[in-house]
Formats: C-alpha cells, sequence, structure tokens
C-alpha cells in the first residue's frame, strides 16, 4: 500500500477532501436554499428567543433558540405546567404508525430507542387556543378557591397569584409553537397540513416511554428534541440583536413582550434560515 | 533494505548498542574473543549502519538522546493541544463579527494552508516533530470548518461528518506517520460505524450509544485493519489493536451489567449472563492470542479486562453482604492467584525458549 500512495499522494488527497466537503456543504446548502420554502412562518422573540446569558465572551457568534410546547396529555388537568414533551396525540397507537416496536417493551423489557422523524409545529393555532383554554380554567379555578377561603391562605394567594401570572405569560411572553403530530413522509405531512406560514414541518427526535398509570404500565410518547434547535443570526441583523442584549442585561433578565418579529424560512431539506427580521417594539437602553 | 518506520530504525540502533555491550561484557569474562578481521568488519558495519539510520530517521544515538526525544514528543504534543485549542477559540472570538461569505473563506482556507504548511515541513524536516503538530493542527482546523458550516447554515447534524473527519485524519496519519492523528481517525470512524449500524436497525443516529452493540462490527474491521501490513509505520498495528479491544470490550462490559439494551429479543437475565461468559472467554483468548503472536499490547489489554471482569462480578456476589475487609481480602488474593498462573505461564515460555535454542 505505502508503494503506491506516496506521502505526496496522501497530501494531494487530503487537499481533495477538503475541497470536495466543503463542496457537498455548500451545494447543500444552495439546494436548501433554492425553490419554494417549505414552511414560512412570521414568528417573534416569543418563538426564537435570545440564548440566556447572551454575549458570550469567548463566542462572538449569536444563535436563537427555537421555543416550543405540547399540551399535557391530561386534558381536564389543572396542573398548569405542560407535560414534559409527552402530548396525548403521541400515544401507543401513534407509536406503532411511526414505525416503533412496541412489542420489545412488553416482551423482554427493552430500553426504548429514539428515531429521528418529521414533527409538525402548528403557530398560533387550535393547540395553543386549547392552552389558553386551560390556563384560563386553572385561574379561574384559583381565583375561585382564594375567594373561597380567607384572604390570609397563603397557598390559595400563591396558586392563585401563579396562575394569574401563567396565564398573562401564554398571551404575551410565551411560545405560541404546539407539536401537533409528526410523521415519516413529510409531504404526507405537508398535504394534511398545507398552510405553510402556520404549519412548520421540522426534524425531530422521538422516543417511546413509558409511565404507570394506576400500577399499570402505559406506554407513550415523547419528544426529545427538534434536530435542529437554534437558528444562526447573520452579520447583517446583529446590530438589532445586540442592542436587545443590552437592553436584557439591563433588565437583568426580566421577560418582556416581543420587541421583535422574524420571517423564518425552511427550505427543501427543511432546515432553517432567516429571512428578514422586524423591530416591532422600540428598544431603549 | 526493507521499507522501516522510525521505530523499527530505533530498535535497530538500540540492538546494535546492546549487542556492543554484551560482546564487551562475554571478551571480560573471556567466554567468546572476536579475531581483529572479526571485529573490525562487525565494528565497520555497525558503524556504516548507524550513519544510514541516523540520516535517513534521525534516531537517537544515546540514552541521553533518547530522554530528550521523550521531551520533544511530550513537547510536540502539549502544543498541539494548546495550538488547536487556540486556534477552536481564536475562530469563536471573532466569527460573529464577519460576514458569512468571509467566514465561509476563512474556514475553508484554515484546513488548505495548514496542510500546505505541513507539506513544506514534512520535505524540510528530518526528525517530524513540526511536521506531525503542523499535521494534528491541519486536523484541528478541518473539524472547525465542517463544525462551524453547520452552525453557521443551521445544517440538519448527521454522522457523514465523522466519515469525513476519520477520512482526513487517516490520510494525515499516514502521510506523516502520526499514531495521535490515527487514534483520532479511529475514534471517528467508530463513531461513523456505529452511527450507521444503529440508522440501519432503525434508531437515530445519536443514539448509537442506546444499543452499544452498534460498536461491534467497528471493533471487529479495526481488528483486522491490524493484520494488514504496516511496514514503516511506527507502533499503527498497536494503536488498531488496543482501539479494537477497548471498543469491543467496554459495550460487553455494559451489556453484561445493562441488558435492556441489548439488540437480543431476550430476557435481561440471559442477555448480561451471555456477555459475562463472552467477556471472559474473549478476553482469556486475547491473552492467549497476544502471548503466541508475542503482541505484549493485545495481553495488557487483555489482562485489564480480565480483571475488570472479574472483579466486577466479585462485586456482584459479594458487595452487599460481605464484610469490606474480606472482600477486599479476596480480591487480592484472586490477584495473587493471577500472578501465580502468569509466572507459570512465563516459566514455561522460557523453558520452550531454551529448549528451542538447543
Amino acid at each position: 500500500m505505502k508503494a503506491f500512495l506516496t506521502a505526496h499522494r496522501l497530501w494531494l488527497l487530503a487537499f481533495a477532501l477538503i475541497l470536495l466537503s466543503n463542496a457537498a456543504v455548500l451545494l447543500g446548502v444552495q439546494a436548501n436554499a433554492s425553490g419554494k420554502p417549505t414552511s414560512v412562518p412570521l414568528l417573534s422573540e416569543r418563538e426564537l428567543s435570545l440564548p440566556y446569558g447572551t454575549s458570550s465572551r469567548d463566542n462572538s457568534g449569536l444563535s436563537l433558540r427555537i421555543n416550543w410546547h405540547t399540551l399535557s396529555r391530561d386534558a381536564n388537568s389543572t396542573n398548569r405546567y405542560y407535560d414534559y414533551r409527552s402530548p396525548a396525540w403521541l400515544d401507543a397507537d401513534k407509536l406503532e404508525s411511526l414505525g416503533f416496536d412496541l412489542q420489545a417493551r412488553l416482551k423482554s423489557r427493552k430500553k426504548p430507542v429514539s428515531k429521528e422523524l418529521f414533527i409538525v409545529l402548528e403557530f398560533e393555532g387550535n393547540a395553543y387556543q386549547e392552552a389558553l383554554r386551560r390556563a384560563q380554567y386553572a385561574y379561574d379555578n384559583a381565583e375561585a378557591h382564594y375567594q373561597l377561603r380567607t384572604q390570609n391562605n397563603m397557598l390559595a394567594q400563591n396558586n392563585y397569584q401563579s396562575t394569574k401570572d401563567r396565564l398573562e405569560q401564554l398571551r404575551t411572553i410565551e411560545s405560541r409553537l404546539y407539536a401537533i403530530d409528526a410523521g415519516n413522509d413529510p409531504k404526507q405531512l405537508r398535504e394534511h397540513y398545507s398552510d405553510r406560514a402556520k404549519f412548520i414541518i421540522v426534524k425531530g427526535v422521538i422516543r417511546p416511554d413509558y409511565g404507570y398509570i394506576h400500577t399499570k404500565e402505559k406506554l407513550f410518547g415523547h419528544i426529545s428534541r427538534l434536530s435542529i434547535n437554534r437558528v444562526h443570526v447573520p452579520l447583517k441583523y446583529r446590530k438589532l440583536f445586540d442592542a436587545i442584549s443590552e437592553q436584557n442585561k439591563l433588565q437583568r433578565g426580566e421577560r418582556v413582550p416581543p420587541r421583535y418579529e422574524l420571517k423564518l424560512a425552511y427550505g427543501s431539506r427543511y432546515e432553517p434560515y432567516i429571512d428578514s427580521v422586524m423591530l416591532i417594539r422600540p428598544i431603549f437602553n | 533494505m526493507k521499507a522501516l518506520s522510525k521505530a523499527d530504525a530505533q530498535r535497530r540502533a538500540d540492538r546494535i548498542s546492546e549487542f556492543q555491550s554484551e560482546l564487551r561484557a562475554l571478551e571480560d569474562e573471556e567466554v567468546l574473543s572476536l579475531h581483529q578481521e572479526q571485529r573490525s568488519a562487525v565494528a565497520t558495519y555497525h558503524d556504516n549502519l548507524l550513519t544510514q539510520l541516523a540520516a535517513t530517521f534521525d534516531i537517537d544515538a544515546n540514552s541521553h538522546e533518547r530522554q530528550l526525544s521523550l521531551g520533544m514528543k511530550i513537547a510536540s504534543f502539549l502544543g498541539a493541544l494548546a495550538l488547536g485549542a487556540s486556534i477552536f477559540f481564536l475562530f469563536y472570538q471573532f466569527w460573529g463579527r464577519f460576514p458569512t461569505t468571509l467566514q465561509v473563506l476563512i474556514l475553508i482556507a484554515a484546513p488548505m494552508l495548514s496542510l500546505a504548511v505541513t507539506m513544506l515541513l514534512a520535505q524540510k524536516e528530518r526528525s517530524g516533530y513540526y511536521t506531525k503538530l503542523s499535521a494534528m493542527v491541519t486536523f484541528v482546523c478541518f473539524v472547525l470548518n465542517l463544525s462551524m458550516l453547520g452552525q453557521i447554515f443551521n445544517i440538519t447534524p448527521s454522522p457523514n461528518a465523522f466519515f469525513v473527519w476519520a477520512l482526513f485524519s487517516f490520510l494525515l496519519a499516514y502521510a506523516s506517520d502520526t499514531r495521535l492523528l490515527l487514534a483520532a481517525a479511529i475514534v471517528s470512524s467508530t463513531f461513523f460505524l456505529s452511527a450507521q449500524a444503529g440508522t440501519w436497525s432503525g434508531l437515530y443516529w445519536f443514539g448509537f450509544g442506546e444499543r452499544p452493540e452498534n460498536f461491534f462490527p467497528a471493533a471487529l474491521l479495526l481488528f483486522l485493519a491490524s493484520f494488514a501490513a504496516h511496514n514503516g509505520f511506527s507502533g499503527f498495528r498497536v494503536i488498531y489493536r488496543v482501539f479494537a479491544m477497548l471498543i469491543f470490550f467496554l459495550p460487553v462490559l455494559i451489556l453484561s451489567h445493562w441488558g435492556a439494551i441489548s439488540y437480543l429479543p431476550l430476557d435481561q437475565t440471559i442477555i448480561e449472563g451471555s456477555y459475562q461468559v463472552a467477556g471472559f472467554l474473549f478476553s482469556a483468548a486475547a491473552i492467549w492470542l497476544g502471548i503466541k503472536k508475542e503482541w505484549p499490547d493485545l495481553v495488557n489489554t487483555g489482562n485489564v479486562f480480565f480483571t475488570l471482569f472479574l472483579y466486577t462480578k466479585f462485586f456482584d456476589w459479594w458487595w452487599e453482604w460481605m464484610p469490606k475487609y474480606l472482600f477486599f481480602l479476596i480480591i487480592a488474593l484472586a490477584s495473587i492467584a493471577m500472578l501465580f498462573v502468569f509466572k507459570r505461564l512465563r516459566r514455561t515460555s522460557t523453558l520452550v525458549t531454551q529448549e528451542a535454542h538447543r
């Protein structure tokens, strides 16, 4: 082998590999950005926020975090917190339709494995409205409870205040993106959810999980993460985000209503890029 | 002269030095005495050979030079790590302030320039220290190249990057005879092969660790690669063998205690028991093969894992209920028993060698 592949030839092959791999990456980027985007939602700071502890001294790059939720499995729950990314629609039947082998778990107690699939995120749709309804319901219950008991009852008072804050946050600050479906074929999902501004089809990782309800084991699905959960901010938009970061520092991380809107395009490879950014509230430093 | 690596040349020089010392000792004890012609012929031959080896491979002529060489190797290794880290952080410090086009150009230019410098050093430098350092920096630049492009363009993470990094690292390792780059290539290719094995069995590539059996194909390929001729490459076969064993035995060790993450459609207890038996059998086989083929790396790694399997078994059986002093006493006695066995094996080997020489 050494006689044919001399050191000189190996160096040249290394050069060629650098060029080829970069060409392949850039062609892929070009392919993703060309043609009609698969999704083009107009999102705000609620859905694409600056990371906590912005402007790291050692990293001058900036990526926005994609915020999204799921509805809890229990529709009548007064719990103001969401289930941890395990929505009701991602049940055992759905997992089997997605290709998960649940029998292995049932037969031999195997630890479940994850799969990368396509997930539908709905923007300000029925799922968000349902979340608002549940938060309103929780608040109404807490308020009624608080009124019934004496005003000195700390538990009732705290509960009332936290449900009130929660409802307000949902209305003004929390993300309006909710995961509502998943599938193996993005084209089929797009046929079903045709509004490209309202429904975003993204890649994500789903894992079966299990819990015990009344001592009976129940299998359900868990959305572990989106495959791309951050979006890089190009230089041309940095000035705006740097100004917002400075404001965040002065406000010591206090969450405020959104200050910008952002058109996010998902290309043919379901990889996002920022199409445009607009300021919707003035920034005061 | 058959194709030699630097390590082979150094071993030859060391043997010559030992031969000269042993010859002097034999002459002092009047066991052997060479004629003047023979002495002169041997001395001339050795002098010419050492001159040739020193000119070609920059070997160490004595123990003082050997110690200095060791220091140079350590300095080269630390220098490469520090320089690589510096390049990473340098880019992270400033990249956010560049337009996208400039970011891409810098990322592509960095490994290409570094590679050009490495090629130049390889031609000019005999010892190879600066070449190896530069080659490692080139690898770091290439890893930065692809990983940063992924961040800039929000590319979906994929195991293909590990394949490219592995290929690049293999090319650099063989071009510059650098074991550290070979290790980097092996690690990258193991990630890629394991991720592919996981993907073929239907799981998300990043979760390849969720099923440790995904590592077995990589371990087998690496072990087979160690049988390929590696004349002229210092210690490459050892690296292949050691990594192959690590990549095989670590998953076996994990599966011997956690059967729920195995692909096998069997009861967890059966899986764990089977992998425990496999662990003992394969580590014993590694020790046997290592002794037979005179591969000390195989023997040592086999030893380590045999001991690990044994001690973890002791732990499973006795830790909960046995008094701790008794537990550690049994471990000590087991170690002494193994010492006894190895001593007997060594004695047998010595007797066989003596018989062969008669």
